[in-house]
């Protein structure tokens, strides 16, 4: 078995069969095999295998999942489609762990590997083999486009109770100038700087120094967020997975906030303008999310119902899917629309421009008082209609209003951290995470029932499916009233510390 | 640094080949048992316990110097087993020193402790799936130890009269020390069917539930693992020999 991995990148203008004449004269060599190689690497959008230490990779139609260190590999069948689902793939450990990690989120094609793949063994006087070796040369692709060879890497798999050959190969290699791959550093890390990729799974966060001005500070966290935007449409457009339109309205909710919340700083007239078509893009993404959020809770509904009602339930679901189906042609055309595009273009040369604009006194003062500010009023706001929710005065309309005033102060503490104690602020939004959990629980159900209500009377139903449909609507409501006790607890909970020190 | 590669669920398992007559094809039988349980995705370790090593020898490994039998017994193997040239498939080399295991488990305080063989080997439990002992032949303590810690015993029987004696005075031993029979696992070895012998003794044996049905033919190719220096089915993967093992391996494990 193995005993020891080192890789080296070979260095030295690709003459690699001097170099294995060279390591021929240390220790006899013998070429058992050579392969090409054909890889193509996938992960989701929001690269959750790589910040796992996972790579996903299919290969001669077999896939593989590998831990980044090398320590584990497991492979399995799979269908060959361009975007793939945990759920395509046979029951096993892939399939497990690719559930654990990627959930909803599809997985799609990074980068191609092209190339040969030579397999050496050394051998000792009796020819037993005492090291194994394997050159990988070959060149990377995005999509159908060549982005130059990779850089050549010598791989030296120890073999138990064989120490010394493999020490010693491993001085000779850096002798010569191959170089080791660093600790941490992996051929992953080679193959994404050669194509100039860069993991993007960490939100993006905000840095304000004193001296910043408002206007500055708005302008990059409008471009952040419009960037979001940008980044996740392609991915709405051609529905490949869920995530992509619930982040898109995330970055739509965040900048209305960001609008709101600066209104009297921003040039006066245009504020309104992007608030209305903000609001506007927001409602032209919402009917497709409900619907999303009704078919990922399917397997939810069945362990609500009964045996019997499983049919009904399916078809129930596939009514819905047809539903979201006519709803997301509408959205995709608002999205495509110039509309959008115009909304797009004029928001960012407005955020371009915003930092030199010198006619909005508040916009050029520095940000922190102001930031400082806001983030107070979200919170006192917040912690004014936490209390009013566990007076019990008209909860659900409480309990919006309550929800909604979470995400702005989640929303303003996350953009300003940086004007606060790191460590405070993150005990703060961890409690707050908590309650936001259980009210987004509590939202989600709400729309839930009113979505069902409406489908009750908008579809023709079959009668297996309204009568799944009458069960599961009476099952929500009680699960409506468990989910507001925990969420009158969890209030209960937050209002009761003191934290106005804090801002 | 060694990876864990224990594959399966279950706690390691271990199969000792032995008989107390010689030449039956016990290293042989080991040999191509623990390269076939390899093949089927299982983390083996064969321990060459015979002095003579010529498991040892088939897999071109050498023991480190620093081996001996006292090692051995106090369980220090991990720095002495070495990896075959085979995917999944260590070796523990034996030492020359092995020849005096019965004179050393002798003078150990504890020689009635029959647990020795299972401490030796748990310093490895979470590496290996499976442990097969290549043992020697005759009947010794050593062998008294081995045939209490082993959890299948095979025997390799040659389809003649002193081999199953040899055979008979194993189940008597496994009697006395309180085994069950169930444990142990016989199949005929070196069979010539040309022989007439071979066939009425086969005929004769082979309804007893000791008895796999699996028979290893006696063929050139296993004689020639002393040249080649490899299993036969590194050899060749699809030979009669190779694929006579692969049965047997199958029905051991199926029945045990």
């Amino acid at each position: 078995m193995k005993s020891g991995y080192r890789m080296f990148i070979v260095t030295g203008a690709g003459d690699f069969d001097r170099l294995l004449k060279e390591i021929h004269s240390l220790f006899p060599l013998q070429e058992e095999a050579a392969f090409d190689i054909d890889e193509w690497y996938m992960d989701t959008f929001d690269w959750r295998l790589c910040s796992k230490g996972f790579v996903f990779r299919k290969t001669d139609g077999r896939f593989v999942l590998a831990s980044l260190s090398g320590n584990l590999q497991e492979e399995t069948e799979g269908p060959q489609k361009p975007k793939l689902f945990w759920q395509d793939f046979p029951e096993g450990a892939v399939r497990d762990r690719l559930a654990d990690i990627s959930g909803v989120r599809a997985l799609c094609p990074l980068f191609r590997v092209v190339g040969r793949r030579r397999h050496f063994r050394l051998y000792n006087k009796d020819e037993k083999t005492v090291l194994r070796l394997r050159l990988e040369t070959g060149d990377l692709y995005r999509g159908d486009e060549k982005r130059g060879a990779f850089p050549p890497c010598l791989h030296l798999e120890g073999i138990r109770g064989y120490y010394n050959p493999f020490q010693r190969l491993s001085e000779e290699l850096k002798a010569k100038g191959c170089r080791e791959l660093e600790a941490g550093e992996t051929f992953f890390d080679l193959f994404l700087r050669q194509l100039q990729m860069r993991p993007d799974c960490k939100k993006t966060q905000f840095f304000f120094g004193a001296g910043q001005t408002t206007n500055q500070a708005i302008s990059s966290i409008g471009l952040a967020l419009l960037d979001a935007m940008q980044r996740n449409l392609p991915g709405v457009i051609d529905d490949i997975d869920p995530e992509f339109l619930h982040d898109f309205r995330v970055s739509i909710r965040r900048t209305r906030a960001l609008l709101s919340q600066f209104k009297n700083e921003i040039p006066p007239g245009q504020t309104g303008i992007f608030q209305k078509e903000f609001q506007w893009l927001g409602t032209v993404a919402g009917p497709v999310r409900d619907l999303d959020v009704c078919l990922q809770k399917e397997e939810n509904y069945r362990l609500l119902l009964q045996e019997g009602l499983h049919p009904g339930l399916s078809l129930l679901m596939e009514k819905i899917a047809e539903l979201r189906k006519g709803q997301w042609l509408i959205m995709r055309d608002h999205l495509r629309s110039s509309r959008t595009g115009d909304l797009f273009a004029n928001w960012q040369d407005f955020l371009t421009s915003l930092p030199t604009r010198i006619q909005t006194p508040p916009g050029q003062a520095p940000c922190r008082k102001a930031a400082r500010k806001v983030v107070r009023r979200c919170f006192q706001r917040l912690i004014k209609d936490a209390a009013a929710v566990t007076k019990g005065e008209n909860q659900d309309i409480s309990m919006h209003k309550l929800r909604i005033q979470a995400k702005k102060f989640r929303y303003m503490a996350e953009f300003f951290r940086s004007f606060f104690s790191p460590a405070d602020m993150d005990i703060l939004v961890g409690e707050l995470r908590g309650l936001q959990d259980e009210l987004g629980d509590f939202n989600d159900l709400a729309v839930q029932i009113r979505r069902f209500q409406d489908y009750k009377a908008a579809l023709s139903l079959e009668q297996a499916a309204g009568e799944a449909l009458d069960e599961l609507l009476l099952r929500l409501a009680d699960e409506r009233k468990r989910l507001l006790k925990r969420c009158l607890k969890r209030c209960g909970k937050f209002t009761k510390n003191d934290r106005n020190h804090l801002f | 640094m060694d990876e864990r590669v224990a594959r399966y669920r279950f706690r390691m398992k271990k199969i000792a080949i032995y008989s107390n007559k010689g030449g039956v094809g016990k290293t042989a039988a080991a040999v191509n048992l623990a390269y076939v349980a390899s093949l089927s995705g299982m983390a083996v370790l064969l321990c060459d316990m015979d002095s003579q090593a010529a498991a040892s020898y088939y897999f071109r490994v050498r023991p480190k110097r620093k081996f001996s039998d006292k090692k051995f017994l106090q369980g220090d193997i991990n720095d002495f087993i070495r990896g075959t040239d085979f995917e999944g498939l260590d070796l523990l080399p034996a030492h020359f020193s092995f020849r005096h295991l019965d004179l050393r488990l002798d003078k150990m305080e504890k020689k009635k402790d029959w647990s020795v063989i299972n401490t030796v080997f748990q310093p490895v439990e979470k590496e290996y799936d499976l442990v097969i002992l290549d043992c020697p032949p005759n009947p010794t303590l050593l062998t008294e130890h081995i045939v209490r810690a082993a959890d299948i015993l095979v025997t390799p029987v040659i389809p003649t009269t002193l081999s199953i004696l040899a055979l008979q005075q194993l189940l008597k031993l496994s009697l006395e020390l309180k085994v069950g029979h169930n444990k142990i696992k016989a199949f005929f070895s070196m069979v010539e069917r040309r022989k007439n012998l071979h066939i009425s003794t086969i005929e004769q044996y082979q309804k007893y539930p000791v008895f796999m049905k699996t028979e290893i033919p006696f063929l050139a190719e296993v004689e020639k693992m002393g040249i080649n220096r490899q299993p036969v089915g590194a050899a060749a993967r699809n030979s009669v020999s190779a694929l006579a093992y692969d049965r047997l391996w199958r029905e051991i494990w199926q029945r045990s």
